[in-house]
């Protein structure tokens, strides 16, 4: 990709950074502060989980060796996207060029496992040394049949977030809108940023079913190739939870004046409002009557659970903290309960988040920016919380410090979308506030050290 | 608890009480279990222990028959003990359903051999198999060898410590206990000692027609002499305070060593009859626990584990579920206070109806696992489906953490905490 089209995606025009003039929009990371994780990893998490699709990553060992297949993106059916497959760059590549290496490793891939499409990611290496993957894909492509998709997604380019746009900006380019659904349907969804982490997506089909709203595509997760590829025919995009792949929604509005809305399935209010207004977007009464029916009912249901747990968890704090969209989706799941939220970390959020937060939270909601360890704790500490809610790499910064803890990032275990979800969510919190482990691992030793 | 009376029991869960006593007496070195009863009685739990601890059995038989059983049997003990009385130190007599049902008198048995076999030290005990489990059994063995074996105080030892563990102490734990005590510069005498008899060890001799190891009688006759009794399960709280209240030592009694305050008693209790400050290793250990308990409590947060087994075996296993967070039901062998029992069946429609994650229990419980699609944790008596279970040691500050990584991946590794897939019909319309 050229400087000029990197320069171009840098310029989200819906991205609030990029309305308010920020001068740290994508911001580049700072050297000997930065924490998360690169280009490469947004796009390949973003697109990763299409699961019929091999995903190629054409780069030295050390993009894909280390971390495949270690995300909780579930699939129904195939898969092929759990395999990693690479080029894995010797230094012969190096200095001949990695293109044919990459050509026969797709023309091998496409042979045996036969898949509806091939995804080629390129990393630093590849890009520096000139491999021009976007004429290679396409001479693989005439050559199979199959489509080959490259997604340009060097590692300095920027950071994760960055990654899931040039993601976006893939299939934008290459799928989407290259197929057509066999059989029309009145009523049809995209939900964009939505990966099926612990099976979250299938918590809130059913729902979808019973209101005969077809999901043309969850991208990405659970996924196949066919439903990306159809994209275009959905009357509404909800991005859900994420604004990293806005500049899918926002494109496909341009292109084909498809409506979107940011949402979320955390808490049974956030659902109950998502599954709404999606059907205001499709703009018929008997299906929003219909809707409003059934977010009635499925709130009723889990009233009694709820109570229950609701008197557990009365007046606990908690400390939040977790990227983008979250920060605000899981403080009303979390109010809804009778928490309190102390503070919610904000380092990947949008203005326009910030502004949800503050209406939850009241103008002096503490905002942690920056998410180091030591200040997560202080704060903690400071405002006397009794759980941090955040992702896995604040896990064990949490469990060495005696605090109880509930993933809610990628690496979690359970699904806690829509009305079980929120339930599941309440439960496991009180679970870990209650964990007699805490308390006891607090207790001095009878013999010294800790 | 009460619960309606079965006619029919499906997959037994008790083990019979004779066979508990058998086991104790293979803890004495030199002793030989001889069963009183039909040759079945024994060679049935001879199959047991055997598949269980991978080692073979020196139990023998009185191998009564319908004349004998007729005539009262009696002959047949003294017959037996001619013929095993040049390979044993000492022998441990146990009844079976029969015996008792014969009405045998092992109290005049018991005087009768000492007087016929003088030089062959002997306890009797009767277990009848209709009542109690492997655990009454045990217990009463070790009553009885107490009785017969040990001595007054005579010589006192201030070093020296007296173990009385449970049956569902391994023999690795009971390695581990004595470790733990040698490492506070004490030494310890376990009663009775499988560490050292069923280990699974390989000798110099090719066969031994008794226990290769155990306690010997002679620090069985020093028992008395230690400066301390302690005792590990519940089922050896009342002998052990006994012995020591008629020794005139004091007891400290443990209900397991599965939790992190009774490990820290233990171990402060070391502390304080040896003098010794904790060695470093002991507080090392203690610090992983602790980091241990705190990374694998996720897994337990409102998961429900159901324990099957005896009462020592439940108690154990439930508090350490209950330490880590985890919501444990205790389902005992025998009818046994407020908890439920009964069969496996019992138990199957309990950890049904309780909506049990994990079960802890033996290979029938681990196949009962299967069928229902738990996760388990093999433990107790019998393991007969995997290698290791007499050498594993979930007690003490290392064996804890392993107890928990164990069922934290045994939990990790079934389905109840994944997702089911769902597939959108209208989903499957766009091809």
């Amino acid at each position: 990709m050229n400087l000029s089209a990197i320069r171009e995606l840098y310029k989200e025009p819906d991205c609030s950074h990029n309305a308010k003039k920020e001068a740290d929009a994508c911001p580049r990371p700072t050297p000997g502060k930065a924490a998360g994780g690169c280009s490469f990893d947004g796009a390949y998490i973003s697109l990763g989980p299409i699961a019929d699709c091999a995903h190629v990553v054409h780069g030295p060992s050390g993009c894909i060796a280390n971390t495949w297949n270690n995300r909780g993106s579930l699939s129904s059916g195939p898969s092929l996207f759990r395999t990693a497959f690479t080029t894995d760059l010797d230094n012969n590549d190096v200095v001949f060029g990695g293109e044919k290496k990459l050509f026969k490793a797709v023309r091998k891939i496409i042979d045996k496992h036969r898949p509806p499409a091939v995804f080629v990611y390129q990393t630093c290496v590849t890009a520096m040394i000139g491999d021009d993957i976007d004429a290679l894909c396409k001479a693989v492509s005439e050559k199979t049949g199959t489509p080959v998709i490259p997604v340009d997604s060097p590692g300095f380019t920027g950071t994760k977030n960055f990654g899931n746009r040039l993601a976006g900006d893939a299939v934008l380019r290459h799928v989407i809108g290259t197929m057509e659904p066999a059989t029309p349907h009145p009523f049809n969804v995209n939900l964009i940023g939505e990966f099926n982490i612990a099976g979250e997506l299938w918590a809130m089909l059913p729902y979808f079913d019973e209101l005969g709203i077809r999901l043309i595509c969850s991208l990405s997760g659970d996924a196949r190739y066919h439903q990306v590829a159809m994209m275009h025919r959905a009357q509404v995009n909800m991005m859900v939870c994420s604004r990293a792949l806005l500049n899918v929604a926002r494109s496909m509005k341009e292109k084909y004046g498809t409506p979107y809305f940011e949402g979320s399935f955390y808490g049974a209010d956030n659902t109950s409002r998502a599954l709404i207004k999606i059907a205001e977007l499709m703009g018929d009464p008997a299906l929003l009557g219909k809707t409003k029916q059934l977010c009635e009912r499925e709130k009723e249901r889990i009233a009694p659970s709820l109570e229950n747990l609701r008197a557990r968890l009365a007046g606990k704090k908690v400390l939040l903290y977790t990227g983008g969209v979250k920060s605000w989706s899981i403080v009303g799941a979390l109010q809804e309960l009778g928490m309190t939220v102390i503070a919610t970390g904000t380092r990947k959020s949008t203005e326009e988040d910030k502004e949800r937060i503050r209406g939850l939270m009241g103008d002096d909601a503490t905002m942690i920016s920056e998410g180091n360890p030591r200040k997560l704790l202080e704060v903690f500490r400071k405002q006397n919380a009794d759980i941090l809610m955040a992702g896995g790499r604040n896990q064990y910064t949490a469990l060495k410090a005696r605090i109880p803890f509930v993933d809610v990032n990628q690496e979690r275990h359970l699904p806690f979308t829509g009305f079980n979800g929120h339930v599941r969510l309440a439960g496991a919190v009180a679970d870990a506030i209650e964990n007699p482990v805490f308390a006891m691992t607090r207790e001095p030793s009878p013999f010294g050290g800790i | 608890m009460k619960q309606p009376k079965k006619n029919v029991t499906v997959n037994p869960l008790r083990l019979s009480q004779p066979s508990g006593a058998a086991l104790a007496f293979l803890g004495i070195k030199g002793c030989i279990p001889l069963w009183h009863g039909v040759q079945g009685c024994t060679a049935f739990a001879k199959i047991l222990f055997i598949q269980h601890f991978r080692e073979p059995m020196p139990f023998q038989t009185t191998a009564l028959t319908q004349t004998s059983v007729v005539m009262g049997g009696e002959e047949n003990i003294f017959e037996a003990v001619e013929n095993i009385k040049k390979d044993a130190r000492c022998l441990g007599i146990l009844t079976t359903g029969v015996a008792e049902t014969n009405g045998a008198d092992m109290e005049r048995m018991a005087r009768e051999i000492s007087r016929k076999f003088p030089g062959l030290p002997t306890a009797v005990v009767n277990t009848p198999d209709f009542e109690g489990t492997l655990e009454t059994g045990w217990v009463k063995a070790c009553r009885s060898a107490l009785a017969s074996f040990a001595k007054k105080r005579a010589m006192p030892r201030k070093l020296q410590c007296a173990v009385f563990a449970g049956p569902y102490v391994t023999p690795g734990e009971v390695e581990w206990i004595s470790d733990a005590i040698v490492m506070y510069g004490l030494r310890s005498v376990i009663f009775p000692d499988l560490g050292d008899s069923l280990y699974g060890r390989l000798l110099k001799n090719d066969y031994y027609a008794c226990a290769s190891g155990g306690t010997t009688l002679e620090e069985i006759a020093t028992l008395a002499d230690s400066a301390f009794v302690i005792s590990i399960g519940s089922s050896m709280k009342e002998i052990a305070g006994k012995f020591a209240d008629g020794s005139g030592i004091p007891a400290e009694h443990f209900e397991h060593l599965s939790d992190v305050r009774e490990i820290d008693r233990f171990f402060t209790l070391l502390g304080e009859k040896s003098g010794i400050e904790a060695p470093m290793k002991i507080v090392r250990q203690r610090e992983h626990l602790m980091d241990a308990m705190l990374d694998a409590q996720f897994y337990f947060h409102g998961r429900t584990a159901c324990v099957a087994g005896d009462h020592d075996f439940i108690k154990r296993w439930g508090a350490a579920m209950e330490g880590i967070g985890a919501k444990a039901l205790r389902f005992s062998s025998i009818q046994d206070g407020e908890c439920p029992f009964g069969d496996l069946e019992n138990f199957k429609g309990f950890a049904e109806a309780n909506g049990a994650d994990l079960l802890i229990g033996n290979s029938h419980v681990a196949d009962l696992a299967d069928e229902t699609g738990r996760a388990v944790v093999r433990a107790g008596i019998p393991v007969y489906d995997r290698f290791g279970e007499t050498q594993s040691v979930r007690i003490g500050y290392e064996g804890l953490a392993k107890l928990y990584m164990d069922c934290a991946n045994a939990l990790m590794e079934r389905p109840p905490l994944r997702a089911v897939p769902y597939k959108s019909t209208l989903q499957e319309t766009l091809r």
